[in-house]
């Protein structure tokens, strides 16, 4: 029994000896290994805050999205996030809010999402749009873009989570920003070369004035020769008279829910009323290809009215 | 100290730890990809050795028989913990290199065998001797394989100041396009490992045979 508990304790005081020399040296070794790890990241910090004295703030947070939060000193907070959008390889980008909650910068870091989609969470137009809001605002999605700015506007929800706590600003967590107005813009000359698209008249209906045709058109799925797309069918009504369109909707979608999908709404729809084949109709920004089959469609129905 | 200075050539050669005594072999053939990983492995074994061997020297006597392994573990594992947070805050670029091999130093065997073998029953300096020679021994053998595997798999013989990242030299010595770079991966490891084990074997046979034909 004696011989026991001298074991024991014999163990137990190198174990004491072993953590004391363990707690000198990482008293010595970590405030380097912190200065090294913000030396590795102050190019990045230095982006938004230029000359800014920089601290690592303690990351409480649970969601995993930030990776990093850093005070400088007196201006604001910089947090580095990252989260998955489109592509399998995750998005890193900072974001900073100064100290009244304003949004002081916004900067990508890394990114694998598509040139013209994803990637324009990073353009101009996004980024204008953030840095006008601050910590308690709602973030808004970026039209086109829908599946990487989600993953954005996510991790910023972090990243003002732990801002407004460490700042005691009350905020309405659940707010939604409101769909941005659809974005079109770059029209397209409804006599212009569209052939790639395909547009076929598979079935007309004449009433009295107005013929409504059924006209299929290839979108980007199609176009792209992927198997698992099928075409855009719309009806087109035409006014026989002046040969000019009357209306036109989308019976069947065969492109990519969430992005060609947007053209979808009578807002978009109404910009073919009226129109000839002299026309220029816009395109809905992020959805080019299944505007442009919109536009194919309505092609082959007014050249099917005119007799072509 | 004739005795200190023979021991020591052994520990280097026909004793050295990988190629004759077969320990520490893990890994050695896991990060002799570069001679930079080669020489910060083999200080930090070297450190963690000779210290060992030093602190379960001078208790040898203290400790009690029973549970003597259980001490050896908790003072190596104490002095790795020590080197990784030294290289983790001055050597950061080394630090990731290295990895996890830095804290599997605690169950190289090559430690905790020369503390069983030697350092338990031996006084301070020669098991301090002891673990410098077995420490240098294992760095040979880690510079040795890391040159053929470097020189094989990517043609450039470069070392950096693990402290600032400098390149200190860079010789390409293959061209591009005659690199095997199957000996950056474990099978040139384990070819590598071979080739200089039976290198060093022959060696030994064949002193052997000159002392015994003498």
């Amino acid at each position: 029994m004696k011989k026991i508990i001298y074991l024991t304790c014999f163990l137990a005081i190198v174990c004491a000896i072993a953590g004391g020399a363990l707690t000198v040296v990482n008293d010595m070794t970590a405030p380097v290994i912190e200065s090294m790890a913000i030396e590795a990241e102050k190019e990045n910090l230095e982006l938004i805050y230029p000359g800014a004295d920089f601290t690592e703030v303690e990351n409480t947070d649970d969601t995993g999205l930030i990776l990093g939060i850093y005070e400088a000193a007196g201006q604001g907070y910089v947090y580095k996030l990252q989260n998955t959008g489109y592509s399998s390889t995750p998005f890193q980008f900072l974001i900073a809010f100064n100290l009244d909650g304003t949004v002081g910068g916004y900067q990508m870091l890394q990114s694998s999402e598509t040139n013209g989609f994803g990637a324009r969470a990073w353009e101009d137009e996004y980024t204008n749009t953030i840095l006008g809001l601050t910590s308690s605002d709602a973030f808004p999605l970026l039209s086109g873009a829908t599946v990487t700015s989600t993953g954005v506007v996510e991790a910023i929800d972090a990243a003002k989570a732990h801002f407004n706590a460490l700042q005691g600003i009350e905020y309405d967590e659940n707010a939604v920003a409101e769909a941005p107005a659809l974005a079109t813009g770059n029209p397209v000359a409804l006599n212009s070369d569209l052939a790639d698209y395909n547009a076929t008249v598979t079935d007309e209906v004449a009433d009295g004035d107005k013929t409504t045709y059924t006209v299929t058109a290839y979108g980007f799925g199609l176009l792209n020769g992927q198997s698992d797309y099928s075409e855009n069918v719309f009806e087109v009504v035409v006014n026989n008279t002046d040969l000019t369109i009357d209306s036109i909707a989308m019976t069947q979608f065969g492109d990519t829910a969430g992005i060609g999908d947007k053209i979808d709404t009578p807002e978009y729809f109404d910009l073919f009323k009226g129109a000839t084949i002299d026309s220029s109709v816009d395109t809905v920004t992020g959805a080019t290809f299944t505007s442009n089959s919109a536009i194919a469609a309505a092609q082959a129905a007014l050249n099917a009215a005119g007799g072509q | 100290m004739n005795k200190n200075k023979s021991s020591f050539i052994n520990g280097l050669l026909t004793e050295n730890p990988v190629f004759g005594l077969y320990l520490g072999i893990c890994s050695t053939l896991a990060i002799t990809t570069s001679l930079n990983n080669a020489i910060g492995m083999g200080v930090a074994v070297i450190f963690v050795l000779t210290f060992s061997n030093i602190i379960i020297s001078a208790m040898r006597n203290i400790i009690p028989n029973e549970i003597r392994i259980p001490v050896y573990i908790v003072i190596i594992a104490t002095l790795v913990t020590i080197v990784e947070m030294l290289i983790h805050a001055y050597a950061p670029s080394l630090y990731s290199a290295l990895g996890a091999f830095i804290s599997l130093i605690v169950v190289n065997c090559i430690i905790l065998g020369r503390a069983e073998a030697f350092a338990s029953k031996n006084g301070i300096l020669a098991s301090a001797m002891d673990g410098i020679s077995m420490g240098i021994g294992y760095t040979l053998s880690l510079l040795v394989m890391s040159l053929i595997r470097q020189i094989l798999g990517t043609g450039i013989l470069s070392f950096s100041n693990p402290f600032t990242d400098a390149t200190i030299f860079s010789f390409t010595i293959i061209p591009e396009n005659y690199v095997i770079s199957m000996f950056k991966d474990p099978t040139g490891a384990f070819l590598t490992f071979a080739c200089c084990a039976a290198a060093l074997t022959a060696y030994i046979n064949h002193k052997k045979k000159k002392e015994a034909s003498r």
